[in-house]
């Protein structure tokens, strides 16, 4: 069973079909690329998948069980993680304090047991902090803990977004552009960091722009354009299809 | 000096106010200006209770803590769903309507009239009615807030306001219920609030509604943002400066007729140079956006 399946999903915008009729299934522990033009549907589908937006038609299935009717929290819960193309992370907090956010079933986080079960949250916290600096330690990013995550370089505050999900047990991480726009070295360690989370069993969906990376780290990869699935298969093929040249370069 | 202790009673509950509202506005980013309203609420729940039912000064406070607590609920139930935009908004209308209630619900407010003889706390049979012990007193309810602000800033619950405050749509997909974070933190600042009100009757032993209208909420507001949000330094401050500031006006030769103005002017003046020049505020770590 695939870890997740879409089943004929379609969102339009005015009218426009932004995702059309699309249905994909993606199996667990593996690294799907999602590639193809600008407008093609990609971000919208990550969009529909962690529940910021509503397909008209259409199913998601998460674990073999309807997402349909899910928030984006529940969502998120339930293991699915999104890494946003503008990193998002939260500027004004530590770096240490990002990750200890992103921890999920924290006993802290209410407001009765900050005065009733003061040793509980507190042990809570401590086991916490000792993930966090794993999680950190996991992307390279030790020693950077009492750094304001908005003085992190780009790609550090890239990291930094995937330790959270690392940290909040995101088992599907959707990856959107996590490459772009960060310096060359930093690139590396990222694909380093990505292929080891998929090593732990963890699934991951990526929007890569750039063919050399996503011929690198894909075990799967789907061509997409205009809101459908025009070609999928393992690297070799679709290096070979003459449809990647057609959807790309028009010709 | 019994000058000086009034001053001092005015800065402790001016100070629950300006902290209970720093949890909302610097910690969680929400901007209320309902939080008159509430304080409202609290003083004259705990008034009417105290003198129609004869019940003692702290289940009274309570009391008005939770009836406080309870609008604050239904008003983020409605309005938290929506943009921080509607909010503002939500909270204003909250706002406007309180004070009419208490202006025009005669009956049971007296309405513009306000109702005098409050009696003074006591506790333990014994009564707090000496300007120094009524000090202490409300410096003592003051330290229990600011303990329990201080305990949810520095909590892993006020480490997801403070993410909320940064970037909601990233907190949410992180898992976390944002909603009810910003309603547990809007029925807290509120029922603070409240406890505050209670305090203000007792002391004064005199309200009407216009202790509580929209300036009130304003004043409260400008003692957060010119203190500083986002730390308990910065509204403390907030809260001295702004308690003083109109006393120091005092000396100079203002008439009393037009001295209220004068306050708002410059009330309105500090706003406005704090947002040019520092708009963190005095000692505030967030500045608000």
């Amino acid at each position: 069973m695939a870890l997740l399946e879409l089943r004929h999903i379609t969102k339009s915008f005015d009218g426009l079909k932004a995702l059309d009729d699309l249905s994909l299934a993606f199996e667990q522990g593996r690294i799907t690329s999602l590639v193809g033009p600008n407008g093609a549907g990609k971000t919208t589908l990550f969009n529909v998948i962690s529940g910021l937006l509503l397909p008209e038609h259409g199913e998601i299935f998460y674990h073999g069980t309807p997402l349909n009717g899910f928030t984006p929290w529940q969502r998120a819960q339930r293991g699915i993680g999104r890494l946003w193309q503008d990193v998002r992370v939260f500027e004004k907090l530590t770096t240490l304090d990002n990750v200890l956010l992103a921890k999920k079933r924290n006993l802290g986080e209410g407001i009765l047991s900050n005065f009733f079960l003061v040793p509980a949250v507190n042990k809570f916290e401590r086991h916490n902090r000792e993930q966090a600096h794993h999680w950190l330690a996991f992307v390279g990013l030790s020693g950077k803990e009492r750094t304001l995550a908005g003085d992190l370089s780009y790609g550090q505050q890239k990291l930094l977004a995937v330790a959270r999900l690392l940290a909040n047990d995101a088992q599907l991480l959707l990856l959107d552009e996590p490459t772009s726009g960060i310096h060359p070295h930093l690139v590396d360690t990222i694909l380093e960091v990505i292929r080891k989370i998929v090593k732990e069993g963890r699934t991951v969906i990526v929007i890569e722009h750039n063919f050399s990376i996503v011929f690198e780290i894909s075990d799967w990869i789907c061509l997409m354009d205009k809101g459908r699935i025009e070609l999928a298969g393992i690297p070799d093929q679709v290096a070979r299809a003459p449809l990647l040249r057609e959807v790309y370069l028009g010709i | 000096m019994n000058y000086f202790f009034h001053l001092l009673i005015l800065i402790n509950i001016y100070a629950i106010l300006a902290l209970s509202l720093n949890l909302l506005v610097g910690y969680t980013g929400l901007l209320s200006i309902a939080h008159a309203a509430f304080y409202g609420i609290g003083a004259y729940v705990a008034t009417l209770v105290m003198i129609k039912l004869g019940i003692a000064f702290l289940p009274a406070m309570l009391l008005g803590i939770l009836i406080a607590m309870l609008l604050s609920l239904l008003i983020a139930l409605a309005s938290l769903r929506f943009r921080g935009d509607y909010f503002v908004l939500a909270s204003l209308g909250f706002q406007v309507i309180v004070y009419s209630l208490l202006h025009n619900w005669i009956s049971l407010t007296r309405g513009p009239y306000g109702i005098p003889g409050i009696p003074k706390p006591s506790l333990f049979g014994y009564e707090i009615g000496s300007l120094v012990s009524f000090f202490v007193f409300s410096l003592i309810i003051a330290l229990i807030v600011l303990t329990i602000l201080y305990r949810l800033m520095i909590s892993p619950f006020g480490r997801v306001l403070q993410a909320i405050r940064d970037d909601e749509l990233a907190t949410l997909t992180l898992g976390k219920h944002v909603a009810s974070f910003k309603m547990k933190s809007f029925v807290v600042a509120s029922g603070l609030a409240a406890a505050a009100g209670a305090l203000y009757a007792t002391y004064v032993t005199y309200i009407d509604p216009t202790s509580f209208n929209l300036d009130e909420s304003i004043l409260m507001l400008s003692m957060a943002i010119i203190g500083g949000t986002g730390n308990v330094r910065g509204p403390l401050m907030g809260a001295v400066l702004l308690i003083l500031l109109p006393e120091v006006l005092r000396f100079l030769a203002i008439p009393d007729t037009v001295a209220p103005q004068v306050r708002l002017i410059i009330y309105g003046l500090l706003l406005i140079l704090m947002m040019r020049f520092r708009p963190q505020g005095i000692a505030g770590t967030y500045q608000f956006e």
